[in-house]
């Protein structure tokens, strides 16, 4: 009895430094998985896929380091009150980038996971629910937009607001740069950004000058896919901003749209989506400069040719100063409207319209010609049925000129 | 011959007069929102106040804030209270470069002159709707020229 309680206090400080040491090792393979944790979403998606899908490791990862990152993510959570689906929102699973986690199947080649709903190895299939984030835009400023290039600059402020901690996130704009980047809040459930940036859009000219163009901002998260982030657009927080205009358009619409991206395949496996949030500015050429820029002149270069149909031809000099100047006043109108405009593989409405000007100025001239080249006493009768049927054919082509 | 194409030139300037005359409209608003700028030493009443207003007659959504000086301040702080529904007197009136544009004259019985000046007042005149694909909702789309189902009900929305 004497001798067993001896032992017990002897063997007591040794249980103690123990605890000590374990506590000690558990802190210190914590630390080295958030370090690693960091410097892997410095280095991107890509890099990792590349060194990893070598087989081998980052400089300065060690594979015992990498391995304790599972170990101490999986068995020991830093909170462990929280909800394990929501594990990666809370920092624990978060820690661990989902590529460390990822197996090889064939003992090569590119690392999936074989649980959960993607097999590519930027799922996150530990992550638990995806994490719904509502998408606020206020558009501050269009400036530059320059309809031949389909380049525009635009300053912005963008929210981002869940219910639950969103993971880490790197905002992208897809379909431009941003100058100014400025993050003014950064909290788990609530980012607030203002971009400053030059963007690049689709430009539809079918409708010139009566066209309406729309001002794309893409945004994707380009660390988490949709089984981490769904970005939803949230219409009470999108609007413009007090006093916005675009110089020479006018604002139609405005447009929030989330969308799952899916890149065809870039490796093996890669079935993972995107959450993508795409912003629309609509705008609107002013009614009434277009047709006092484009119809007003064509329609006056057909009506002094029109004109010219009521000459006998006695004043066929008159007659002929009328309509051939008019043909190449109608070139260059033509040529000064498409400089601004991009090339493209269709006819606009103007150009529609200035096929109807030269219809028309060509039957003008033909009827003109006609009178050289029919016998001098068919004379009257090339006047006369020149003027029925050339004037109301002008007419019709020149009003299906403007509807088209 | 000439006294017709005078008559005929009178009553087409006329018509053209009527067509560009101001016009004043009686509406109701929901108050949304109430905010104070600068308030009275002593007395702690505001000297100017930010109305932001919902026009609930009207389709869509289309909210104004509206600022007012002093005497409207005053007025309306102590007559009318968030959620309330109260009327609303406008004019619509041409402006010099042809197009129209509206001043809300009053707002729960408190009279609101407008200052050329004022650069605070704005308004957000849109119809939304939800944008689907396969029938699952994708997002929005909200129209900022106002359509024929609006100018019909409420007119001084017109800016052409």
């Amino acid at each position: 009895m004497k001798r067993g309680g001896w032992t017990w206090r002897r063997a007591l400080p040794f249980a103690g430094w123990l605890a000590v040491l374990v506590a000690l090792a558990a802190m210190w393979s914590s630390r080295n998985a958030s370090a690693q944790h960091r410097a892997g979403r410095r280095e991107g998606h890509h890099l990792r896929l590349r060194v990893h899908a070598d087989g081998g490791l980052p400089e300065g990862e060690g594979e015992g380091e990498r391995e304790g990152d599972v170990d101490a993510a999986v068995v020991a959570p830093a909170n462990p009150a929280v909800d394990p689906s929501d594990a990666g929102v809370t920092g624990d699973g978060g820690d661990l980038h989902p590529i460390d986690y990822a197996v090889l199947v064939d003992g090569g080649g590119v690392p999936i996971h074989t649980e959960g709903a993607f097999r590519s190895p930027f799922a996150h299939p530990r992550f638990g629910r995806s994490v719904r984030v509502s998408v606020g835009l206020m558009l501050a400023n269009v400036r530059d937009f320059d309809i031949q290039k389909g380049t525009f600059h635009a300053d912005f402020f963008l929210s981002l607001t869940s219910r639950r901690p969103m993971p880490a996130m790197d905002l992208l704009l897809t379909n431009g740069n941003a100058e100014v980047r400025e993050t003014i809040a950064d909290t788990p459930t609530f980012k607030l950004y203002r971009f400053i940036g030059d963007f690049d859009t689709d430009v539809d000219i079918h409708d010139y000058p009566f066209d309406t163009q729309e001002l794309s901002i893409e945004v994707e998260d380009d660390d988490n896919g949709i089984d981490q982030v769904r970005l939803v657009p949230d219409r009470e927080h999108t609007a413009l901003d007090v006093g916005f205009r675009v110089p020479g358009w006018e604002t139609s619409f405005i447009e929030a749209r989330s969308l799952n991206h899916y890149y065809p395949d870039r490796f093996e496996g890669d079935d993972l989506y995107y959450s993508r949030y795409v912003f629309r500015l609509g705008i609107r050429r002013y009614s009434t400069s277009a047709v006092f820029t484009v119809f007003f002149p064509a329609v006056v270069i057909v009506l002094i040719s029109f004109l010219g149909l009521w000459l006998p031809r006695e004043e066929l000099e008159v007659r002929s100063n009328s309509t051939t100047p008019m043909l190449p006043a109608a070139v260059l109108f033509h040529y000064a409207l498409i400089q601004s405009l991009p090339a493209t593989g269709y006819l606009t409405r103007a150009d529609k319209l200035m096929m109807a000007v030269y219809t028309c100025l060509g039957m003008h001239m033909v009827i003109s010609w006609l009178w050289f080249v029919l016998p001098p006493r068919l004379g009257n009768k090339v006047h006369r049925w020149g003027l029925w049927i050339g004037a109301p054919l002008t007419v019709v082509l020149m009003v299906l000129g403007i509807r088209s | 011959m000439r006294p017709a194409l005078a008559t005929v030139g009178l009553a087409l300037a006329a018509a053209a007069a009527g067509c560009a005359r101001s016009k004043r409209y009686y509406s109701h608003v929901e108050v949304l929102r109430v905010a104070a700028r600068r308030m009275e030493r002593g007395t702690g009443l505001p000297r100017m106040l930010d109305v932001e207003v919902r026009y609930v007659d009207c389709p869509g959504t289309q909210t104004e804030v509206i600022r007012g000086g002093q005497d409207f301040a005053r007025c309306f702080y102590e007559r009318n209270r968030v959620g309330a529904r109260v009327g609303v007197q406008i004019e619509h009136h041409p402006t010099r470069d042809g197009e129209w544009e509206w001043h809300v004259l009053s707002v729960g019985g408190c009279a609101r002159p407008p200052d050329h000046n004022d650069e605070a007042s704005f308004e957000t005149v849109q119809e939304c709707r939800d944008v689907f694909a396969y029938g699952q909702r994708i997002g929005f789309r909200c129209d900022r020229i106002p359509q024929r189902e609006l100018l019909a009900r409420c007119p001084w929305f017109r800016r052409r």
